[in-house]
């Protein structure tokens, strides 16, 4: 591939192929921004528009709505607390305190660099290890899987500081919830009382909208707020210092590290790769007291792993022909509609158009820090208004992006109903990221535990032997869980 | 003596409700091997699991005997019936003239009293969504049974 890299670049250097990666990455970036719209919808919108483009920028449409619809995510996540996709919703526990502090242009500094970094870090791994990534992420069965999302859970107890028992109740809540509906093995309807809306079970963007933006807006109303003042003050991106840098370039690559890696492994997605990465940064960030309250290391480990997934989910789909998510399914399909046949044997049959692909991939997410700063610029009035407008604004275009997910009212609702809830519970001092990290993490968590146990004939044990992957990953979160509660003790013993 | 306070029937609540579900799976008949093959086998390990906590969290609860606290609900009780009732009303009504009628009340509730601009707003907002997504981006939203056009 790397020999025919010239011609690759001519594919790319054209006009069409230079206004389709700006205009892609633009639209993309507005349409993550837009709560609910998501990176599936906003690349199934385009779709149709590139059926009469050649192989090349076809494709290249799409990897630039799909990279700039997961950073656009994280604008409306720190601006108004309402992800833009659910791979964005880690962003919001340390962005949205830094807007509400006055820091909102510095908050999407830090996620726009730190997107770009993961996105460009994820393209050059792509350009040069994509087959033999490929071949890793074959040795990953379920219960491999099983182990990582249980480190993934962990973060569980470090984003409840404080309120261990209540945060660890809201995360079986969340997997709870993702268990309504059909059975992702049996395909049997549970738990859902002879409702018939409820067999697709609740939509994860309704409930992370709701429990986040609208309880949110409840939160507000019920303070006496100034109807008429600015809820932020807000012009546009402020790119974080040099200097500022300094001692968090470690936690920015393992991020990447984390990203790239989830990335590769088909059904985890990004929004899993951001929590695991946001569980791990605050576990060793050395401002780890600052978590949860508008630390940028949070920022970071979020949008560097959710960009990086980009890149790692496209190694599975090209090189083996498995989409990692309905997403990278999606650009299988074209893929295959372009008469190009994902493979094996796809870099050798194809080195040129794969090449521009690759080379594509990486301008896409260096477009994404100047288009970036474009968007939200103009974006920077609309958030100047009375903060009794931005509260209605938030809660209309909640519904608008609910309902967009799937056309289901019943979503809208969902939201609503939500929202109510998560009001109340935070009233009563009980953390919502728990819940929406379980309602992540929970439908991969009981797939690959069952998938195991159906493997093993039902025996738990047999998962720590001949596993060393999952005996590594099981011990790390065993560590992760259990180390605060031992060191208190310890101590305590220690003092008497 | 026990003085339930809004903390203490939450943390009730929240452990009847795992305790229904469970119940609720009891005697449930599937077309299954058992075992992991059953559907409720993992939601009954998640369950099992939220009672064990919401009983750690109902004697935590009750064990400090915080003092009642008074925090009226206000304007956000209000607010909180709106919600559902918007968004019940989108099917029927339309997206724009629910919405309309929402901004309108929630922006009075809020405390904005300027009539032109509380109706400008109340009319603008919903009606740029409905331009920008049914007939720009070819969303459409929910229309209402007057007209196609909102």
């Amino acid at each position: 591939m790397l020999d025919t890299i010239d011609q690759s670049l001519q594919l790319i250097l054209t006009i069409e192929g230079v206004l389709v990666l700006l205009l892609g990455t633009t639209l993309g970036i507005i349409l993550g921004a837009l709560p609910g719209i998501g990176s599936t919808v906003a690349v199934a919108m385009v779709l149709p528009f590139t059926l009469t483009m050649s192989q090349a920028p076809a494709v290249l449409t799409l990897l630039a709505v799909y990279a700039g619809s997961v950073y656009g995510g994280s604008i409306s996540a720190i601006l108004i607390n309402t992800p833009g996709t659910p791979q964005s919703a880690a962003t919001c526990f340390d962005g949205y305190p830094m807007a509400k502090r006055g820091q909102a242009g510095l908050a999407l500094g830090w996620s726009t660099i730190a997107s770009v970094v993961g996105g460009t870090v994820s393209a050059i791994m792509l350009i040069f290890t994509a087959p033999q990534l490929a071949a890793l992420a074959l040795n990953f069965g379920p219960i491999e899987v099983f182990a990582l999302i249980l480190l993934g859970m962990t973060c569980i107890v470090s984003v409840s500081e404080g309120t261990v028992v209540k945060g660890l109740m809201m995360g079986m809540v969340g997997v709870f919830l993702s268990c309504v509906g059909g059975d992702p093995i049996t395909g049997e309807v549970r738990f859902t009382f002879g409702d018939y809306r409820l067999i697709a079970g609740f939509n994860l963007l309704a409930v992370v909208i709701g429990v986040f933006a609208l309880s949110e807006v409840l939160i507000r109303a019920a303070t006496k707020l100034d109807s008429s003042a600015q809820m932020f003050d807000f012009k546009g991106i402020v790119l974080p210092k040099l200097s500022d840098w300094r001692g968090r370039l470690t936690g920015l690559f393992k991020s990447v590290a984390i990203g790239c890696g989830i990335g590769i492994l088909p059904g985890t997605g990004a929004a899993t790769a951001a929590f695991i990465s946001y569980a791990e940064a605050r576990r060793s960030s050395p401002r780890k007291e600052g978590f949860g309250q508008g630390e940028p290391d949070g920022i970071i480990a979020s949008e560097s792993a959710n960009n990086a997934v980009t890149g790692g989910a496209l190694v599975p789909t090209l090189a083996l022909g498995i989409p990692g998510d309905a997403v990278t399914a999606v650009m299988l399909a074209t893929l295959t509609v372009h008469g190009i046949t994902p493979g094996i044997r796809l870099m050798e049959e194809n080195p040129v158009i794969i090449g521009a692909i690759f080379l594509g991939f990486l301008v896409i997410n260096i477009l994404l820090l100047p288009l970036g700063a474009l968007v939200s610029r103009g974006a920077a009035p609309l958030l100047r208004m009375p903060e009794a407008f931005m509260l209605v604004t938030i809660t209309v275009l909640c519904m608008v992006g609910v309902y967009f997910v799937n056309g289901n009212p019943f979503d809208i609702l969902v939201a609503a109903l939500a929202g109510i809830v998560g009001f109340l519970l935070r009233r009563q001092g009980f953390p919502m990221a728990p819940l929406v990290i379980g309602m992540v993490l929970g439908p991969t968590l009981e797939i690959s535990l069952r998938q195991g146990l159906i493997l093993t004939d039902g025996q738990f044990g047999a998962f720590f032997i001949g596993h060393p992957i999952a005996v590594v990953l099981m011990s790390v979160a065993a560590v992760a869980l259990f180390w605060k509660p031992l060191r208190y003790v310890w101590r305590q013993a220690r003092a008497q | 003596m026990i003085v339930f306070t809004e903390k203490s029937l939450g943390a009730v609540v929240l452990l009847l409700i795992p305790v229904a579900l469970l119940l609720s799976t009891i005697g449930l008949k599937f077309a299954d091997l058992g075992g992991a093959f059953s559907p409720v086998f993992f939601p009954r390990i998640i369950l099992w699991l939220w009672i064990g906590l919401a009983c750690l969290n109902l004697i935590v609860t009750l064990w400090r005997r915080a003092p009642p606290e008074v925090r009226p609900l206000g304007r956000v009780g209000l607010l909180a019936i709106l919600l559902p009732a918007y968004a019940l009303a989108i099917m029927p009504a339309g997206f724009f003239l629910a919405s309309l009628v929402f901004c309108l009340i929630t922006l009075w509730l809020l405390g904005w009293t300027k009539p032109i601009s509380l109706l400008a707003f109340s009319v603008g907002l919903p009606g740029a969504l409905v331009v920008l997504f049914n007939h720009w981006l070819s969303l459409p939203l929910p229309t209402s049974p007057i007209t196609y056009l909102f």
